[in-house]
């Protein structure tokens, strides 16, 4: 009896290149910084590629990986060397990116994640759910509760 | 949400970075050494240091290398290999005497959590042989290229040792084990290693070998393709009734009148006359074969088998009859020290004939030579095997065939 269906570094590969920007962005949100996101996909990716065999294959290998990548931008995001002291000048530019940052910073973890998993990977509902280990129900039930906290902080923004 | 969108684009923008997958698998190389590397290491095999020193493909590149060899693997659970046969022949045009090598290949599916194998081997591509079996030991190859390769790879004890062109393909060659054993004969030690070719360019197995000392001790073994796929993709069904191997055979070879040669055959047969470039025809022997079967018609599977109908050939032999050592009559036998030319005919292809493919059928006007001294070719639907002295006596003998007349007189069995 096969207990996992495993991965092959192929099909590893395929993923990695095909979504390789939404990884890091996605990282790069979670782990705070751009450098510490893109390392974060890859020690995710490092570790795939050592766990490939122990993919289970009850879900989408995407959702295993994006997994793996939340986790490893969490990781990475603990580490309080490898975060910016300063925001991009992006965000000084636009006036409101310090206020917005620290509101989405101080969202629960899983409205957090959810909302980068949605806007910055544009995965579906179901998909988040793997992701994070939650029912899909309940992803729609996190992103309102995010979208209208952030709602209520961009209108406090342009007042 | 129009607004989060856009907020959201604005707190982190699409990075723009290049992927290194590279970087990712030579980062998941577990950096552990195997024993018998340390055993190398500990031995103090320094020529090989010297090697790595002046090799174009040392330190990062060789990494590189073995990374993308281990990518090229693959992860699905059965293996399919083609290697090239060992047994081919020439293809010679009996009219010009171009030559063109011909190679036989054995195909294999090889499932190692049921350790079952399906090996068919082809020749010009017809099933010349199929089964389906538990692997045993004879499947060295398969462990080398399933089991050794693949650990060496992901426990980084593989090590790049060169470059090389084999049948045209750049490749690199890997050692996949080595044991450095002393040698009595000699009181030295040596390395004895399996080598496998990666192409250049795919980085798949193209090639292996058995090497003592770097050196070759046997024919490299062309693999022609190499691939791991699924269980539903892998074909572990054989043809039964394509395979002889394992059935009980019943063939006998008896000396007869040569006016019988056209009775046996059911036709004219081919000869070369009374004699042939010196050579009498000394001979004339009925050859007969019968293969055995389950009563069932099922193929063999043991028990009292069914022989079914009986497969006939004639032979001539031009040359010296000698005394049978190993009968206590008169009997005389066929002296193949002696120079001689010897026609093996038939019109049933399931006669099998000695260095000659089964299915095979040489195009018009050409023979394979064997590797050994025979040949074999087909001419107006007869099937014809020639053994001789040399090869230049078989190809001349089978441009000198012609239809034996109806009245033929000569040597007798």
């Amino acid at each position: 009896m096969r207990l996992s269906r495993g991965a092959s570094v192929a099909e590893l590969e395929r993923v990695y290149r095909a979504d390789f920007l939404r990884f890091v962005r996605v990282a790069t949100a979670v782990a705070g910084d751009e450098e510490s996101g893109a390392d974060a996909v890859h020690d995710a990716f490092v570790r795939a590629v050592r766990k490939r065999r122990s993919f289970r294959g009850e879900g989408p290998l995407e959702a295993w990986l994006w997994r793996m990548v939340v986790n490893a931008a969490k990781k990475r995001a603990g580490r309080p060397v490898e975060l910016e002291a300063e925001d991009s000048p992006s965000l000084h530019e636009n006036g409101f990116g310090d206020p917005i940052r620290s509101l989405i910073a101080s969202l629960p973890e899983r409205q957090r994640l959810a909302l980068f998993l949605r806007y910055y990977a544009d995965l579906d509902y179901q998909s988040i759910a793997s992701t994070l280990g939650v029912a899909p129900g309940t992803v729609g039930a996190t992103l309102n509760a995010a979208h209208a906290a952030l709602r209520n902080s961009l209108k406090e923004a342009h007042r | 949400m129009k607004d989060v969108q856009e907020t959201l684009d604005t707190l982190f923008p699409e990075p723009a970075r290049m992927s290194d997958w590279d970087a990712v698998l030579r980062d998941a190389r577990p950096r552990r050494r195997s024993p018998v590397l340390q055993l190398a290491i500990a031995t103090g095999v320094a020529a090989l240091a010297a090697l790595f020193l002046v090799a174009p493909w040392k330190g990062a590149e060789r990494v590189g290398i073995l990374d993308r060899a281990l990518a090229a693997v693959g992860d699905e659970p059965v293996l399919h290999v083609v290697f090239r046969g060992d047994w081919g022949g020439m293809l010679v045009d009996l009219k010009t005497g171009d030559r063109k090598p011909l190679y036989g290949e054995r195909e294999v599916w090889f499932d190692p959590d049921r350790g079952l194998v399906h090996h068919v081997s082809r020749f010009g591509g017809g099933v010349e042989h199929e089964e389906v079996y538990k692997r045993n030991k004879k499947d060295r190859e398969l462990t080398v290229l399933w089991q050794d390769y693949r650990q060496a790879l992901e426990q980084g004890t593989a090590r790049v040792v060169g470059e090389d062109v084999v049948d045209g393909v750049p490749v690199y060659w890997i050692i996949v084990r080595s044991l450095v054993r002393p040698d009595v004969a000699d009181d030295k030690d040596h390395e004895l290693a399996q080598q496998v070719a990666v192409s250049r360019e795919t980085f798949k197995p193209v090639a292996m070998k058995y090497t003592r000392d770097r050196q070759p001790t046997r024919e490299i073994e062309r693999i022609l393709l190499f691939e791991t796929v699924p269980l539903d993709e892998a074909d572990f069904k054989s043809e039964s009734g394509a395979s002889v191997s394992g059935r009980p055979m019943r063939s006998c070879s008896t000396p007869t009148k040569l006016g019988n040669a056209s009775e046996i055959l059911g036709r004219a047969p081919l000869w070369l006359g009374p004699e042939y470039e010196g050579l009498p025809l000394a001979q004339t022997r009925k050859d007969s074969l019968a293969i055995g079967q389950s009563r069932d018609g099922s193929g063999y599977k043991g028990g009292r088998p069914d022989y079914g109908r009986e497969h006939t050939g004639v032979v001539f032999f031009y040359g010296t009859l000698g005394d049978d050592p190993s009968t206590s009559g008169s009997y005389t036998m066929p002296l193949l020290t002696e120079r001689y030319v010897e026609i093996a005919q038939t019109t049933d292809r399931e006669l099998l004939t000695p260095g000659a493919p089964m299915k095979y059928v040489p195009p018009k006007g050409s023979i394979v030579v064997g590797p050994g001294v025979s040949g074999y070719f087909v001419r107006d639907g007869i099937y014809i095997t020639i053994r001789g002295a040399d090869d230049k006596l078989i190809l001349d003998a089978a441009r000198a065939l012609r239809p034996m007349p109806s009245a033929g007189s000569g040597a007798g069995g």
